[in-house]
């Protein structure tokens, strides 16, 4: 079954202040097409400014695109009512690679965690706290009764990262989206949180779009690749087909900049 | 061999950031050395002291960071006891430094090309005209065609790479016997951060000068630097000839660091991990700083652990390489 689908979707954005010189458009995603199927997981893989975040962000309607349509849960995301929109968006679940950013500095773990059922459910006071506990537990913020009251500002980049994977499960999404929700991590701490994420997916059977710059975390963790270059997709294909016959100049340019080849690229 | 001459010698060097619930002993005693022509990697996970310890090398330290003992000596003089008048001296002529945010430390409202024409004037006693020209030369040179369009633009006109660039053309145009490179890629795309170590590599292998790079990413020192050092709770744990380290490191926590940033699932689908959390640095512990977390820990590690010697131009604070040789 398909999960996500993109058909031809395009996004501009106006760039620079309206009275500004620099004024002008960029076109962020170019006529781009992808489909996503129940249980799979898909890379997305580009450098900033490819596009990636902007699929990201169109896919759960938090963007509406210019053109093309976007059928999530076989519903046109992009024709919904903000209102309609609200049941989907509990359907797919947000990692972002900033835990501080993303989570509310003045929310106690609890509250934060607490409000996906609020807004999403009709289980009560008692039992919402119950769920959080669960969460807590779920994703290793154990005694989950000391974290509970806690602030973001009182846990390390790893336990946030934590909290932010409990919030994004919290509702047993289809769909997972983490954009690059490593890459801000010590490598002896994104291993840990790469295993829980691997764990949680396996448990709730959601899709994820993993957003990486990092090659070698997609070939660990994905079925199938998307490489994005300014907004368009130059490349689409099985993990394996990628590394051993690029068919992009970009796709090889990233494939030598990995670090088992960076000094072979580094010293011809 | 005839072993080149140091230029950077440090010694026993500690610094520390005061604070409310005791100082944070963010370097705890290292000692380093940097031979002329020499590239030299400092690894370590955040927290580990390597920020640190590079900036007080390079007399950048930031109040309230300060350093309480041992040595740095480059050159003639120990830059640890250097007044600031002296210190920005060698630092305008004989040392460089580039950063990983560079926005931070270019000047927002001037031209770039003005920016590096003023170090030319201030340290290498330039007239206007000719900074101006050798400007234009530099930014070429850095990939910034052309060079007097460029130099025209501000900071905030550039992309991170590009910024860069100019950052390194600041730090190369004075000449320096050492440049000090700290997490100079870590802000950019993966193909950009190869163009960058590029430049750099070829910036310092024209000047003759030393590297000392700073950085989390192993790949990037084992690619670039041909020796390198691994801090750890303010420690040096380990150090030595990048090759031997990294494909067969003697302390536990260098092999578990190693492990981790291959980002190769086990067998059982696991993604390698180091359990629990590196000390207080307010509390240090008197041994191994490592211990707590250490799979192969025994008594003697509660005390503390001396960097041994693994073999020539190898050493690892390790009680097991004991005997071992």
């Amino acid at each position: 079954m398909i999960v996500l689908a993109f058909e031809s979707v395009s996004k501009e954005f106006q760039v620079g202040s309206p009275l500004g010189r620099d004024r002008g458009r960029i076109l962020a995603l170019d006529r781009v097409s992808f489909e996503l199927s129940t249980g799979e997981t898909v890379g997305l893989v580009g450098e900033s400014g490819a596009g990636k975040s902007t699929v990201a962000r169109i896919a759960s309607g938090l963007l509406r695109p210019n053109s093309g349509s976007v059928v999530a849960f076989g519903k046109r995301v992009d024709r919904l009512s903000d209102r309609r929109l609200r049941p989907m968006r509990a359907r797919i679940g947000f990692i972002f690679q900033d835990p501080y950013a993303s989570l509310n500095p003045r929310r106690r773990l609890g509250e934060t965690l607490g409000l996906p059922f609020q807004l999403h459910s009709r289980l009560s006071r008692s039992e919402r706290r119950e769920e959080v506990l669960r969460l807590l537990d779920r994703v290793g913020l154990s005694p989950a009764g000391r974290f509970v009251d806690k602030f973001p500002h009182q846990l390390s980049g790893g336990q946030r990262q934590r909290v932010a994977i409990a919030r994004a499960i919290a509702l047993r999404p289809a769909l997972l989206i983490a954009d690059e929700p490593v890459s801000s991590l010590d490598v002896s701490v994104a291993g840990q949180i790469l295993n829980l994420l691997r764990d949680v997916q396996a448990e709730i059977g959601s899709s994820v779009l993993f957003i990486s710059h990092d090659l070698s975390l997609v070939q660990a963790l994905c079925d199938r690749v998307i490489v994005m270059y300014e907004g368009r997709i130059v490349e689409e294909g099985s993990v394996d087909d990628l590394f051993q016959r690029p068919r992009s100049l970009y796709t090889r340019q990233l494939l030598d900049s990995r670090p088992e080849k960076l000094a072979e690229s580094l010293w011809p | 061999m005839i072993a080149a001459p140091q230029l950077l010698t440090v010694r026993g060097l500690r610094v520390e950031y005061p604070g409310e619930g005791g100082a944070v002993r963010a370097v705890r005693g290292i000692d380093l050395d940097v031979a002329a022509g020499e590239r030299v990697g400092l690894v370590g996970e955040s927290g580990s002291g390597k920020s640190t310890a590079a900036f007080a090398i390079a007399g950048l330290l930031r109040p309230p960071g300060q350093i309480t003992a041992g040595s740095i000596k480059f050159e003639n003089s120990d830059l640890a006891r250097l007044k600031e008048d002296d210190l920005n001296r060698v630092r305008g002529s004989r040392l460089g430094m580039v950063y990983q945010d560079p926005f931070t430390f270019l000047n927002p409202v001037m031209r770039v090309g003005d920016q590096i024409a003023e170090v030319l004037m201030a340290h290498r006693g330039m007239g206007r005209r000719e900074a101006r020209a050798r400007v234009e030369h530099t930014l070429e040179q850095m990939g910034l065609v052309p060079g007097h369009l460029m130099a025209r633009k501000y900071p905030h006109q550039l992309s991170g790479g590009q910024r860069q660039r100019v950052i390194i053309a600041m730090a190369t145009a004075i000449g320096p016997r050492l440049l000090i490179a700290d997490e100079p890629t870590t802000a950019l795309d993966t193909t950009v951060q190869m163009q960058i170590l590029r430049l750099l590599l070829e910036a310092v292998a024209e000047l003759g000068s030393s590297l000392l790079l700073i950085s989390h990413d192993l790949a990037i020192v084992r690619a670039t630097c041909q020796r390198v050092y691994v801090m750890y709770a303010g420690r040096i744990v380990e150090s030595g000839d990048c090759e031997l380290v990294f494909s067969s490191p003697r302390h536990p926590y260098t092999r578990a660091l190693v492990d981790a940033s291959r980002r190769v699932p086990d067998s059982r689908g696991q993604f390698p991990t180091i359990a629990g959390a590196p000390p207080d640095l307010r509390h240090p512990p008197s041994g191994c700083p490592f211990a707590a977390r250490c799979p192969r820990r025994f008594d003697r590690c509660g005390r503390e652990a001396p960097l041994l010697q693994a073999e020539a131009n190898w050493r690892a604070a390790c009680w097991l390489v004991e005997g071992r040789g």
